[in-house]
């Protein structure tokens, strides 16, 4: 029965390359972003996805621009790509309708900018490549676009430009050349008119063609002047801001300075200034990249700039980064200017970087001012979509901050000591005053300790913290000053630990300070058990706290009423190794779990009246365990208790305890770094169905709050650095309003964030291309370029909208950009759905690891990553790149990992946890490199690899695909591997492979090559000689990089990614009969992979340069 | 070197040659006449490889073939004497150190004032002023090269068209300077719609292959489009107010040969081994002589052009070029120890962010030299 196969792209997650702002009249803002030839449409405020829709067949949307709706005349959206121009009705966009496209047609040139007439509302003017623009009328009646004319001044090479409308019929340009100069010229519309073209300026001094430019609006400056800027950015690495405010000597319009015969290229011509040039008004070098774009604040026109002399401006680069810079005038040159006579000048000053995307590359962006607010919308290369509410933090002494003011997102101010009352007694001889210990003990107040032994309360309000000064106590004087750790031991309740050995409680209901214990010894740490983060009380009755003393392991262990904070008892803790230092603890279900300074952590056991330790376990690093999390528990966690270590070592763990009556250990599940630390001083997890992981700590000079579920950080505050007195109260969310004090230079500041300044309204995936993919347990792991390892969830997609993919974990290890993956072969998923398996991965520089991938049981649905193996072998080459690989299990647990290297030699390891790898057998090939591995014993539907009937199938670069056979070597422990049988099949690479077993003691070996061809060979079983070697030279117009096969009844059906951004799926049939079925067009560019993942509708993944899903109309 | 560039040819232009690879190989062969291609059959270390495991055995040369070589090799060897009227032209971008024998012109070749520079390069009578309205070259070339490069963006979209403005750049100076039976050589990038260029470039030549040097890495999209025997359409006139990549006039231009194409209908064949029908005979351009079977896909997409993008796509044959013999740029090699590399001829070139580097330096306290 013949084969029918059908492709339907349910999924798409690649470049966001178009981006802007719309503002509707009911005061939603809405995000439109360009996702190949798809427009998303996005709420700002709900992050939401609204709608999408399709505006070309295949080809992707490079920018758009918006005509907002006025009065009775629909809002009107104006999109190009490459030279595809169309034009859609936003009417009804606010109320969820569903746009379409009512025009389209095509440029005579690839365009870069467009926009429509204010003055016209049916014409729009387009600048193409050639620095020509296009003006086109929109007939409303027809549905057509017309392209009335094309003015050019001249027509060098651009990389970008940007026009503004200066009149009904005139336009004003600002293109920037790939080498290096930027004109400023004005065209004139109107049919028979005589003049269409005046050159205001060519513009040098960049050194490298210049990839974006922006034209402001008319601002007015201190003294009353109107000036219009342009901001131009450069593969120099410089953003520099132009005076390009009209003169009166316009330079003559003439096209002999492009047409008579003369050098050209990079470099001017020293002696010969370029005509209408001059210097900019200034310059900045900020990105370490290529910058490619920049922007103004997108002030209404007439911009006033008014007393302030500064304008914002933005800058986007190659490292996926958003920086703010600050355009200052020159004072004195403003008044000058009057006259006239003075070029403009000014200094821009960087005020802050947002590396917000993944990889490289941002390829959209959008600026957004509705008072005081700006927005900035960034797309990049990784899919994602950033909001950025670009606000520097106010910190200068003239602006009055606060708190209640919604209209800033964050506030930082310094925080002075209160004078001491009269009645204080004053101390003499001491030095200036400052705050030591402080810790927020409720969601506004603050508990502090000061040098001269003064005990304050401070409670957040409007500008600062309000003061008061805790009544101590004659007695307690002496100790308040001899604090040495002070913190929160539950809501409203503070504990204080001071080197006399007294221990103090601050309860802030009766508002009273006593003493709970007076210890034998200096206390020189305080842990509470029962406290993670308390915003509100918790409704336990008892709170535990763990007092450490100088020179004693085993804490003191004191239980307190949780409403008045008296003492209710001791608890022993014993058998804490003599060297043991702790750093942390916490109770985790029947345990008591401390970690050490130097990375110990042990496991303590109920005993009697006390806690013994149980266990000891060895660090994984030398440095301080900072938190033990408890992980959030739910029906199925059962009995199975996990929690979770941050350290000072940049890694965050989480670990199982594994307990029966002879034997508790823990057992790692988990083991990663977020994009920040070293220093990942707690954790906590959200409240809700869902809970997500929140991690804190230090990135250089910053205190970093980070969701790692999510992968998006959530504030960003420049502290310093890490080491440092701080305290930081949370919200119940990671969005929610939080409070971070800190210690600078003998000084006290107070930052409180009232939203977060940035956001993802579309997550992104990988920033960099997608080279491999495996899928297996209803999980799909990518490899790419960006060096990491990402597991998703296969994404649930109804009817017509696809949700978007789910990110479980990401790995990073990998030095170099990922060659392969492999899911482990043995199917190890249990009944439950828990998954339980190996994952490997290969990459340049003879990377290989070996994964361990578990469920995390319990209420955290993500997965635990740990790392069992890492490739070191030190014969090889470290320069070798392993090319592919395959796995064998074998019936004891144990790998047989047969890699192919670049070098054109082959390698069979024998991988253990415990052993690492060891030397199974060795061949070589002729010198080619080695492109392909696969296990041929694996067609018998034998899994268990036998060691000596081993066989594989490797292809090369030299077109050829080869079979081997394992040999023993007498008086050798390594074997070899011995060439069986050598078939050529392509011109040259053989990129993709695949084996699937026929009928009658053959199998197909599917290819894919450089040489764009699609070739199918059987081979025999017995002696693995080829039956037949079929070709199709032309399946792709170029290479294909991959390949995915499925045998359906006596057929196959093979699809196929090429370079050329087609998807097609073939059937061959059991003579080698190829059959092209479907041949799509893909969005994704530079496609690495192609694998079918297993479901009820089986579905296709494709990725490269992004990742799409295809629904196949094949049965599961 | 399948493609024997080099016979016959004496009158060159190389476009975008920096750092000069072309322009060297050019003046070595047309003035010093030194012989290169199939002559790297004799590369000792190649050999050696091929026999260390006699994998490539039954592709070891016939007799007949080896002929055949020899001929070649002969051929070549007569060919690449010095030759006479030998002129070489070399444009790029940045300066090139001057090369025996070859002229050489700093200019971008998409602007239009290389036009009438090239032209009175090639020929030093040329005069821009006289020769008004004709942009036809006096003096005509056997060969145009072009071997540039966009520095790649990395939206992948961008790059291709900037490469095809490269290439149409290139074949608009090629229309004005190719003698008819010419050759033009450009680099191409096979990706997306290299197919359209494909079939646009057939306007202009008889035969258009696209090749790939085994020295070019397998993961490198970029390869070179070999067009043969230059024959532009009747009436068709190199112009620089309308140049080629610009407007619709390739499109028309295609429309129009599509148009005038006799319509021949495809003969199936009968497999006389299988007895089916499906396999249509292609040329073999890779002419390995073994049994591999070239078959031509049956499409059951039911597309037409109209659904497929609306342009007439065509996929030129791909040959790898270079032997098999020769350095596999995948492969990694351990070099012998008394290996010393040489330095390339010209140094590459300073980017256009090295002042960018200098500043921040000089801003760090110029610690780093």
């Amino acid at each position: 029965m013949p084969v029918d196969v059908k492709l339907q792209r349910v999924l798409s997650q690649v470049p966001i390359t178009a981006l802007e702002f719309s503002d509707l009249p009911s005061g939603k803002q809405l995000v439109l972003a360009g996702q190949d030839n798809e427009i998303e449409v996005f709420d700002t405020e709900a992050r939401q996805l609204i709608c999408k829709f399709r505006i070309f067949d295949e080809q992707t949307v490079h920018g758009l621009s918006i005509l907002p709706t006025a009065g009775d005349s629909p809002g009107k959206l104006l999109i190009w790509g490459a030279k595809l121009i169309a034009i859609v009705s936003t009417d009804g966009l606010d109320t969820g309708r569903v746009p379409s496209v009512v025009a389209t047609a095509t440029a005579p040139d690839w365009i870069y900018s467009g926009a429509f007439s204010p003055y016209d509302r049916s014409r729009a003017c387009l600048v193409t490549a050639h620095n020509e623009a296009v003006l086109i009328r929109y007939e409303e009646k027809e549905g057509q676009i017309i392209l009335e004319e094309v003015i050019a001044p001249a027509r060098p090479g651009l990389y970008s430009a940007s026009l503004t409308w200066l009149a009904a019929d005139c336009v004003l340009v600002a293109a920037g050349t790939v080498f290096g100069e930027i004109l400023v010229w004005k065209a004139w519309t109107g049919v028979g008119r005589e003049r269409l073209h005046e050159l205001l300026y060519v513009l040098t001094g960049h050194e490298g063609s210049i990839f974006g430019v922006d034209i402001s609006p008319s601002y007015t400056i201190i003294g009353g002047r109107q000036v219009r800027l342009l901001a131009t950015s450069s593969d120099d690495r410089t953003i520099r801001i132009w005076d390009i405010s009209e003169k009166t000597d316009a330079i003559e319009q003439t096209n002999s300075h492009f047409s008579t015969a003369r050098e050209t290229g990079f470099g001017g011509d020293e002696a010969n200034p370029t005509l209408g040039s001059r210097p900019p008004v200034a310059l900045a070098m900020g990105h370490l990249s290529r910058i490619w774009g920049v922007k103004f604040s997108a002030a209404t026109e007439p911009g006033i700039l008014g007393t302030k002399n500064t304008l914002d401006i933005y800058s986007f680069g190659e490292d996926a980064t958003t920086q703010c810079w600050k355009m200052e005038f020159h004072a004195e040159n403003v008044t000058e200017i009057q006259e006239e006579k003075n070029i403009l000048t000014g200094t821009l000053t960087l005020r802050g970087i947002y590396p917000l995307h993944e990889g490289k590359h941002l390829w959209s962006r959008a600026v957004s001012s509705s008072g005081n607010k700006q927005v900035i919308a960034t797309g990049g290369a990784d899919s994602r979509i950033s909001l950025i509410e670009a606000h520097m933090t106010e910190s200068e002494a003239t602006s009055l901050p606060n708190f209640e003011n919604a209209s800033t997102p964050s506030v930082l101010v310094t925080v002075d000591i209160p004078k001491p009352s009269d009645e204080t007694p004053q101390p003499k001889k001491k030095r200036q005053e400052i705050i030591g210990q402080y810790d927020f003990i409720s969601d506004r107040e603050l508990v502090a300790a000061t040098s001269h032994g003064r005990l304050l309360l401070g409670t957040a309000r409007a500008a600062t913290l309000e003061w008061k000064e805790i009544q101590v106590e004659e007695v307690l004087h002496q100790d308040v000053e001899r604090t040495y750790v002070l913190k929160q031991a539950a809501h409203g309740i503070a504990v204080l630990g001071a080197t006399s050995g007294s221990v103090l409680i601050y309860h802030l209901v009766t508002d009273r300070l006593f003493r709970v214990a007076s210890l034998p010894g200096k206390i020189v740490g305080i842990t509470c058990l029962s406290t993670n983060i308390q915003r509100e009380a918790s409704g336990a009755k008892s709170l535990d706290i763990l007092v450490h003393l100088y020179g004693a392991s085993n804490p003191t262990w004191l239980k307190l009423s949780a409403t008045t904070g008296d003492l209710l008892g001791q608890v022993e803790v014993s058998g804490l190794d003599p060297k043991f230092v702790t750093a942390s603890a916490s109770t985790i279900g029947q345990f008591l779990m401390i970690g050490s300074r130097h990375g110990w952590m042990s496991v303590l056991a109920p005993v009697g009246n006390g806690y013994q330790s149980v266990c000891d376990i060895p660090p994984r690093s030398p440095d301080a365990i900072c938190a033990i999390v408890a992980l959030p528990r739910s029906q199925d966690s059962q009995d199975r208790v996990s929690f979770l270590t941050t350290g000072r070592d940049g890694k965050f763990r989480i670990y199982e305890i594994v307990h029966t009556e002879s034997v508790t250990n823990l057992e790692l599940l988990h083991e990663s770094s977020p994009p920040f630390g070293p220093m990942i001083e707690g954790a906590w997890f959200t409240d809700g169905p869902q809970p997500e992981l929140i991690l804190y700590g230090f990135r250089s000079k910053c205190f970093v709050v980070w969701n790692e579920t999510r992968r998006e950080e959530r504030a960003s505050v420049d502290c310093g650095g890490a080491h440092r007195s701080f305290s930081f109260l949370p919200g119940r969310s990671d969005r929610d309003p939080f409070f971070f004090t800190f210690t600078k230079t003998s000084t006290l500041f107070l930052y409180y964030q009232r939203r977060p300044m940035y956001a993802a309204l579309k997550t992104g995936i990988h920033g960099r291309e997608v080279r491999t993919m495996t899928s297996a347990y209803g999980l799909t792991a990518t490899g790419a370029e960006d060096t990491t390892i990402r597991i998703w969830e296969h994404p649930e997609y109804g009817t017509d909208d696809a949700k978007q993919m789910k990110c479980l974990t990401l790995i990073k290890a990998h030095q170099g950009g990922i060659q392969r993956l492999a899911w482990s072969p043995l199917n190890s998923a249990t009944d439950s759905g828990q998954v339980d398996s190996h994952l490997f991965s290969s990459a340049g520089s003879t990377e290989f690891f070996v994964w361990r991938i578990r469920s995390l049981r319990g209420g955290y649905s993500q997965l635990g990553v740990t790392c069992e193996g890492i490739f070191d072998e030190t014969d090889v080459d470290k320069d070798l790149r392993i090319m592919d690989f395959s796995v064998q299990p074998r019936q004891d647990g144990i790998f047989i990992i047969t890699m192919a290297f670049s070098n054109s030699f082959l390698s069979t390891y024998v991988f253990d946890k415990l052993d690492g790898f060891k030397v199974l057998a060795r061949g070589a090939y002729t010198g080619a490199c080695l492109t392909q591995v696969q296990p041929l014993t694996s067609l018998e539907g034998i899994i268990e690899a036998s060691e000596n009937e081993m066989a594989v199938l490797t292809a090369s670069t030299d077109g050829h695909i080869v079979t081997w056979k394992i040999r023993q070597v007498e008086n050798q422990q390594t074997k070899q591997w011995v060439l069986n049988n050598v078939t050529k099949v392509h011109q040259n690479s053989i990129k993709c492979l695949a084996l699937v077993p026929a009928s009658e003691g053959q199998f197909y070996v599917v290819t894919g090559g450089d040489d764009n061809s699609l070739g199918v060979s059987m081979l025999s079983r017995d002696i693995y000689q080829p039956v037949f070697r079929h070709v199709c030279r032309r399946a792709h117009a170029a290479a294909i990089n991959g390949l995915a096969v499925k045998r359906v009844g006596e057929s196959l059906v093979v699809f196929t990614a090429s370079n050329d951004q087609r998807l097609k799926a073939w059937t061959v049939s059991k003579d080698g009969r190829i059959c092209l079925q479907a041949d799509m067009y893909s969005g994704v560019a530079d496609p690495g992979d192609i694998e079918i993942l297993p479901g009820q509708n089986q579905s296709v993944a494709l990725g490269g340069v992004g990742l799409e899903l295809w629904k196949t109309s094949l049965p599961g | 070197m399948e493609f024997d560039l080099f016979a016959n040819v004496s009158r060159v232009v190389d476009l975008c040659a920096a750092p000069g690879s072309w322009s060297q190989v050019l003046s070595r062969v047309l003035i010093e006449g030194e012989k290169f291609g199939r002559a790297a059959w004799q590369d000792r270390e190649a050999r050696i490889r091929q026999q260390l495991l006699a994998v490539l055995s039954d592709e070891e040369l016939s007799e007949e073939q080896k002929k055949d070589v020899e001929r070649d090799l002969a051929k070549q060897h007569a060919e690449s004497k010095p030759r006479e009227d030998v002129k070489i032209v070399s444009i790029d971008l940045q300066p090139i150190s001057p090369l025996a024998g070859i002229t050489t012109l700093r200019a971008d070749i998409t602007h239009p004032a290389t036009v009438p520079l090239l032209l009175s390069a090639l020929d030093p009578s040329y005069d821009a002023s006289k020769t008004a309205n004709t942009n036809q070259s006096s003096s005509p070339v056997d060969l145009v090269i072009c071997d540039g490069a966009p520095d790649v963006t990395g939206l992948h979209d961008l790059d291709i068209y900037v490469q095809a403005q490269l290439l149409f750049a290139a074949l608009n100076l090629a229309l004005c300077v190719l003698k008819p039976g010419g050759k033009f050589v450009a680099k191409i990038f096979r990706a997306r719609n290299v197919d359209i260029l494909y079939a646009q470039l057939k306007i202009f030549f008889e035969k258009v292959v696209v090749a790939k040097p085994r020295s070019s890495r397998a993961s490198s999209i970029e390869a070179f489009i070999v067009c043969i025997n230059f024959r532009p359409p009747p009436g068709f006139s190199a112009s620089l107010e309308e140049p080629l990549g610009v407007g619709d006039r390739l499109d028309k231009l295609l429309v129009e040969r599509q148009r005038q194409k006799p319509i021949v209908a495809q003969t199936l064949l009968q497999d006389p081994t299988r007895g089916t029908w499906d396999s249509l005979p292609v040329e073999p351009y890779d002419a390995g002589g073994e049994d591999i079977t070239e078959v031509e896909a049956f499409d059951e997409t039911g597309d037409d052009l109209e659904t497929t993008g609306k342009h007439t796509r065509w996929i030129a044959p791909f040959t790898a070029c270079g032997d098999l013999s020769a350095f596999d740029s995948d492969a990694s090699y351990r070099l012998p120890e008394d290996y010393v590399s040489l330095p390339p001829v010209q140094p590459p070139i300073a980017p256009p962010y090295k002042r960018a580097i200098q500043l921040r330096n000089t801003m760090s306290g110029g610690a780093q030299k």
